[in-house]
């Protein structure tokens, strides 16, 4: 069973967190919330298309706006695949991290 | 929010664009155009561009490889049904690539001949700081007024009073009989050159020292070639050659030979000072024998405007009777050079470039018309497979790449086989143009790339239009219905193409015509004197005086007539500027030819003496005093009453006893000009034979073992007139031959285009002319009607061709003083060939369509 990889599982998790407006540029600015770093679009289309060749996350043509120069959105929404994904990845990450406390990390020994 | 109209677009966008799979696309474009606006206001313009330059770099590698990996999937499948498609109409394929071939062949043919031309005399690598002096005449010889010599005088002063003339040649030509061990050759092409020759032209030795080689006269340097006759295999270095009976000139070095893409062409070069040693110690220093083509070598940065008027002033110094000017001329000019007089090595006539190019684009323009028209003609036939891939998917850029494709791959191929074909022709059309151009010249970097570069420039320009235009047909028409031919309304484009076709047809038909007439005329034209069986030589090596051997040739009976002048009719070149009683002081006038000639010289030449008489034996003052001139020497004066009247040059003046027709003693090219023949008795050392055609053999014998008699071991170069006058017009002829076959090439090339065209529109009238013979349509209004589309065009582009070319033609024709005229039978001519060559190409197909029968059309309806 081969984990998500982090740019996925960060993807997947902004997608969840964002409901129903999950698209490019609102994926761009939720990463950058979480995160502080700005990705290039280029590095989240790449993780998303392969989530979508996966079948994790599932892709839908929207209306073309004004905004974006006449060119339709598509907007994402996990899969219960995708879903389940998740979770596993979520409980692997709860034991690795399980019993390191944080206090160890912020004493820089 | 910032609206982006279709203008604002980025670059980036539209680079994008090509890469990403449609929906991709939209999708980043669209959230890079919706980020933008909130940079630019953050951040500035600057940045966000930057930003947005920087996004699109990287989206591009992943849909680079992505896009790369379709296209060569498709490809296969393109390359697939472009073979499907050649197989199924192979005829039409046949007769596209037939033509691409051909068009391609010649063009090549003329490009590499033409690169050639312009590749004379770029092998040297101090070429672009020499230069040589012409002279400007105040009167015009064989229509010119500038020359290429200078006295021999004048380079070493040059040299020596201007400092920035680092290197300085003088090159004389000469020939002579060289003999080795008892092999005895007549060689014309030795080169008495000073020794800084070598130094400043990239002419390499295999073999001796170029600094000295040249430094002592009689010193010789032979080209491999020349080594290899008189030597064989050893080593000519060291060696001596014996000329003309009496100098011996030692070998001192040993040079490649010289390539043919050279304005010097000898074969062995020697010291000029032999020159001194041979004429007389101060040949060299003379000022007043233009014989020396003279090359200067500058330094690097000269000014050649100041370094010419320190030449001029030297020149004026000394105050020459003949010239009014000098000029320097630099190195890579000299080939199409052929205003001056002169010339000791090879030039050319930048017309023929000019006109050859003209053609090869016109061949390679007619192919591809006919890849354009066959290629929309039959786009019909394709509609189903278009609109197929339309409905699947296929973009309409798809579509341009896979037709584009198609007509790239025709090109390409034309281009494998064409490139055998001219490898194997290029040595004969080489030679024909009187060129050797070897192939490596070919295989130069900048030709390859020249090479692929045109292939691709012809593969767009005929794939672009079929390409557009098949891409842009619509799905829902093709396959909605079953057979919508949508030829109508796109035809005039086709026949436009066609007309332009025509054009050119005709008018090349017209322009052959017209040369061929021109060349004819001048080749059969009457020149005032008898040319044939006529055979002429010089007598200057003979060890009697040509009278006497005049007397021993009369002696055979085959021998009509003999006699002896200072040149042959057609050879005069000498030239006087004689006064008369009442010309006007300050004019100097055209120059009068000088011919001196004996008593039988009119009879033999048959040339009518119209006003007064010849020269006789009784009239003990003709060889002194009397004078015969032609018309054209009495219309320059303007003689009422000739006869009696008297010419002066310097201390001598003459009596015109005799008014001569003109004859045409120069190129047809210029008008005749004033000739004064006096009789002579030691200056006539050209002997003119006229041989009984009857027994022409026994004749020449007769006259070899004459000439052995008496001129101790020195061959005989006889030349008979009339060949002598055509290699005059040779170039000329040449000209018009290669402009006929090419001409000839590409009327064949659209006919095969109107063959290809005419046959598929039968095929599309088949079911049309069965539907009318059914009702009653006759056989011959059916072969009209399919004639009447192709003559309807063919008329066209002949009403435009005939002033076209006329105009042309006559331009052409301005060129020669003595010219046919481009009258209306040649335009009625042209006019016939075209249709009858349009009729022929396509009447075989009327008629096989008329006589169908209606049955087989009408079966499948």
């Amino acid at each position: 069973m081969n984990l998500l990889s982090r740019a996925e599982e960060i993807i997947m998790a902004t997608i969840l967190k964002l409901n129903d407006n999950a698209y490019g540029v609102s994926i761009r600015e939720q990463i950058h919330t979480d995160t502080g770093n700005y990705w290039s679009f280029a590095s989240i289309y790449q993780p998303l298309n392969k989530l979508v060749r996966k079948e994790f996350v599932q892709k839908v043509k929207g209306m073309p706006t004004a905004e974006r120069g006449g060119k339709s959105k598509f907007l994402y929404e996990v899969t219960p695949a995708g879903k389940k994904a998740l979770l596993e990845i979520r409980k692997a990450n709860e034991q690795i991290w399980a019993g390191i406390p944080r206090i160890i990390l912020e004493n820089g020994k | 929010m910032k609206k982006w109209s279709r203008q604002s677009v980025p670059f980036v966008v539209k680079v994008l664009r090509l890469f990403m799979p449609h929906d991709e696309f939209n999708e980043s474009a669209g959230d890079l155009i919706e980020w933008y606006p909130k940079l630019e206001k953050e951040r500035g313009i600057p940045y966000a561009k930057l930003w947005l330059l920087w996004q699109g770099l990287k989206l591009l590698p992943v849909y680079f490889i992505h896009h790369l990996c379709w296209r060569i999937i498709m490809f296969r499948n393109y390359f697939k049904i472009a073979v499907r498609n050649l197989k199924r109409h192979k005829s039409y394929s046949t007769i596209n690539i037939l033509g691409l071939i051909l068009g391609l062949t010649c063009f090549f043919l003329i490009m590499i001949f033409i690169q050639n031309e312009f590749s004379f005399d770029t092998f040297h690598k101090k070429g672009d700081r020499i230069y040589r002096v012409l002279i400007n005449q105040d009167h015009f010889y064989q229509g010119r007024n500038q020359a290429a010599v200078l006295p021999a005088g004048f380079g070493p002063t040059i040299k020596s009073q201007i400092p920035e003339v680092k290197m300085m040649t003088r090159i004389e030509d000469g020939e002579g009989l060289f003999e080795v061990n008892g092999f005895s050759f007549t060689e014309n092409g030795l080169g008495f050159v000073d020794p800084d020759f070598l130094k400043m032209f990239d002419f390499p030795l295999l073999s001796g020292d170029l600094n000295t080689a040249l430094d002592d006269p009689f010193s010789l340097i032979l080209s491999e070639k020349m080594a290899h006759k008189y030597f064989g295999n050893q080593n000519a270095l060291g060696k001596t050659i014996t000329v003309d009976g009496e100098y011996e000139y030692t070998v001192k070095g040993i040079m490649k030979n010289i390539p043919a893409n050279s304005y010097f062409q000898f074969d062995c070069l020697a010291s000029i000072f032999t020159l001194n040693s041979i004429y007389g110690q101060d040949r060299l220093e003379k000022w007043n024998n233009y014989n020396y083509v003279t090359f200067l070598l500058f330094e690097e940065g000269t000014d050649v405007t100041l370094t010419l008027e320190k030449i001029r002033k030297i020149f004026n110094e000394r105050k020459f009777r003949f010239i009014i000017d000098c000029e320097l001329q630099h190195l890579k000019e000299i080939h199409f050079h052929q205003k001056a007089l002169f010339e000791k090595g090879m030039t050319a006539d930048i017309r023929t470039v000019y006109i050859l190019s003209t053609i090869g684009f016109v061949i390679l323009l007619i192919a591809c018309f006919n890849y354009i028209n066959l290629a929309t003609a039959r786009a019909s036939t394709r509609l189903r497979e278009i609109g197929i891939r339309k409905v699947v998917g296929a973009q309409k850029r798809d579509l341009i790449r896979q037709f584009l494709g198609e007509s790239f791959g025709f090109v390409f191929t034309s281009f494998l086989v064409s490139s055998i074909i001219v490898t194997a022709l290029l040595p004969t059309f080489a030679s024909f143009m009187h060129r050797e151009i070897p192939l490596i010249s070919i295989t130069t970097p900048s030709t390859l790339l020249f090479i692929m570069g045109s292939l691709v420039v012809i593969a767009i320009i005929a794939g672009i239009y079929p390409a557009i235009l098949l891409s842009s047909f619509r799905p829902a028409a093709i396959l909605g219905k079953t057979s919508s031919v949508r030829g109508g309304s796109k035809s005039t484009f086709r026949n436009i193409l066609v007309i332009v076709q025509f054009i050119f047809t005709t008018g090349l038909i017209l322009c052959t015509l017209v040369t061929n007439e021109q060349v004819s005329f001048m080749k059969n034209k009457d020149l005032g004197f008898i040319k044939d069986h006529i055979l002429t030589f010089s007598a200057e090596n003979l060890d009697i005086e040509p009278q006497i051997f005049k007397q021993e040739l009369l002696q055979f009976p085959g021998i009509e007539g003999v006699t002896l002048s200072s040149q042959t009719p057609s050879s005069i070149s000498s030239a006087d500027l004689p006064s008369w009683d009442g010309k006007p002081e300050n004019e100097e006038g055209p120059p009068f030819f000088r011919l001196r000639i004996d008593q039988d010289f009119f009879s033999l030449y048959d040339i009518p003496i119209k006003l007064g008489r010849n020269f006789t034996k009784t009239h003990s003052t003709d060889l002194d005093e009397s004078i015969i001139i032609n018309q054209s020497a009495v219309e320059t004066v303007g003689w009422t009453e000739p006869i009696g009247k008297k010419l002066y040059s310097g201390d001598e003046s003459w009596t015109v006893i005799g008014v001569i027709e003109d004859f045409h003693f120069q190129s047809l090219r210029l008008s005749i000009a004033p000739l004064m023949i006096k009789l002579s008795n030691d200056e006539i050392r050209t002997v003119s034979i006229k041989i009984r055609p009857d027994d022409v053999e026994s004749s020449l014998r007769f006259i070899n073992e004459a000439w052995k008699k008496y001129s101790s071991g020195f061959p005989l170069d006889y030349s008979f007139l009339d060949d002598r006058l055509t290699r005059y017009y040779r170039a000329e002829l040449r000209l018009n031959q290669s402009f006929q076959t090419f001409a000839l090439i590409a009327v064949f090339i659209a006919c095969l285009g109107l063959f290809g065209l005419a046959s598929y529109h039968v095929e599309q009238k088949t079911k049309e002319i069965g539907m009318r013979k059914v009702l009653g349509a006759t056989v011959p209004a059916m072969f009209l009607m399919t004639l009447k589309q192709t003559l309807k065009m063919v008329a066209i582009g002949t009403l435009i061709a005939l002033p076209v070319g006329y105009l042309i033609m006559n331009k052409w024709l301005e060129n020669f003083a003595y010219r046919i005229q481009v009258g209306p039978d040649q335009f009625i001519l042209a006019s016939i060939l075209a249709v009858a060559v349009a009729f022929f190409t396509t009447s075989y197909l009327s008629v096989r369509a008329a006589t169908a029968n209606p049955v087989d059309s009408l079966r499948y309806e």
